[in-house]
């Protein structure tokens, strides 16, 4: 009868064996003193190693591994944070004030500012009499204006906002900034150590 | 170990709470530090390597199902940061590996002290084998995985796997024959 091989003990040991190989070994080891020592110097070893304990750990680790994670990720959801609501309050009252002064001017000024830039035929012409230069000693530089519109006088703004509502505002929109801003700062992430 | 403690401790974690992961560390510390210990064999690497696999894991919550217990998966990435860390440098053994672990041994029973000299003269043992030999033995013996488990974790196929499994027992057992039943352990030296 053959002996058991390396594979064979092993896996019957690991109980990887399917019920007929099984039974195959165990008829085997139960009539070979050879491979039954065999199996007994393993069956030693695995208990050796299961008989190992655990050392005890001397140190906690817990501070030294949270010392060691990345930073951005203690920074909680957006919308929670108090900087973030108050700093877009903050931008809503802003542009619900200058845009409607914004519109205002834009409407009220009749004409920008207008610069006229020569035409290429002429930047064409010069450049020719650029190169006759060295003969004829006449060079106009092109036609170049610049037109400033008269200012308009500081035109009413469409939505009436009495001096005192915008000094509220302002003072709404400050007191907000400044929430904000110190909460952001109260917010950032302490360092451990 | 309140599995279901565990559990939301580590959903916590993985939303990016650091002190749900503070709890993760300390109740999974020494566990994670033993795999690193029985691989690399000194305290300090151990502590090291084990610190060193928190942060990793911490990292790399996105690929982990927290529906799963997550000692298991700790385990897996200490094992393989350890297994990297001595391919990396050649085992040189430090002189704590053949001696029983520091601060243990109070005088005691006869029987005791004859336990405390066998669990080193393996835990030497263990550390004298190749490193691809060391992971097989503390997947399969440790860490009670299944050849497959083993497989998928080492990247190997699982005949590379069972042949390594197998060797190792067998350097095992004949280096445990060599030292055994009361020699001193071997004298790590010899290896360097
Ligand atoms: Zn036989």
């Amino acid at each position: 009868m053959n002996h058991l091989n390396e594979n064979q003990l092993n896996e019957y040991l690991d109980q990887m064996l399917d019920d007929a190989s099984r039974q195959q070994a165990e008829t085997h080891l139960a009539s070979c003193k050879q491979c039954r020592a065999e199996l007994a110097d393993l069956e030693m070893l695995f208990s050796s190693l299961a008989e190992l304990p655990e050392i005890p750990l001397k140190h906690d680790l817990k501070a030294g591994v949270l010392a060691r994670l990345p930073r951005e990720m203690q920074i909680p959801v957006l919308w929670r944070q108090p900087a973030f609501v108050m700093q877009s309050l903050l931008t809503i009252i802003l542009l619900a004030i200058g845009i409607p002064i914004f519109e205002t001017f834009r409407q009220r000024i009749p004409t920008m500012p207008t610069i006229t830039l020569p035409s290429y035929s002429g930047i064409a012409a010069e450049f020719v009499n650029l190169l006759a230069w060295q003969f004829e000693f006449t060079f106009t530089m092109p036609e170049f204006t610049f037109t400033i519109p008269t200012m308009p006088t500081l035109p009413h703004l469409p939505i009436s906002l009495e001096p005192s509502i915008m000094l509220v505002l302002l003072l709404v929109a400050t007191t907000l900034w400044g929430i904000g801003n110190f909460s952001l700062l109260r917010s950032k992430p302490e360092v451990r150590g | 170990m309140n599995i279901a403690n565990d559990r939301s401790l580590t959903k916590l974690a993985a939303q990016g709470d650091q002190n749900a992961f503070g709890e993760l560390v300390q109740l999974h510390q020494s566990a994670v530090f033993n795999v690193a210990y029985r691989i690399l064999g000194n305290q300090q690497d151990a502590e090291d390597a084990a610190q060193e696999a928190f942060v990793r894991a911490y990292n790399a919550f996105k690929s982990f199902d927290t529906h799963r217990p997550i000692r298991p998966w700790l385990k897996k990435i200490v094992t393989n940061l350890c297994l990297n860390r001595i391919k990396a440098h050649r085992p040189t053994l430090s002189l704590e590996n053949g001696l029983p672990p520091p601060k243990e041994p109070k005088p005691g029973p006869e029987a005791q002290t004859a336990k405390r000299e066998r669990d080193a003269q393996v835990r030497a043992a263990i550390l004298s084998l190749p490193p691809r030999y060391r992971a097989a033995i503390e997947l399969r013996h440790f860490q009670d995985l299944s050849y497959e488990e083993i497989a998928e974790t080492l990247e190997k196929p699982l005949s590379t796997v069972k042949s390594d499994l197998f060797r190792a027992r067998k350097m095992l057992a004949e280096r445990l024959k060599e030292t055994a039943p009361t020699q001193p352990p071997p004298n790590s030296k010899d290896r360097i």
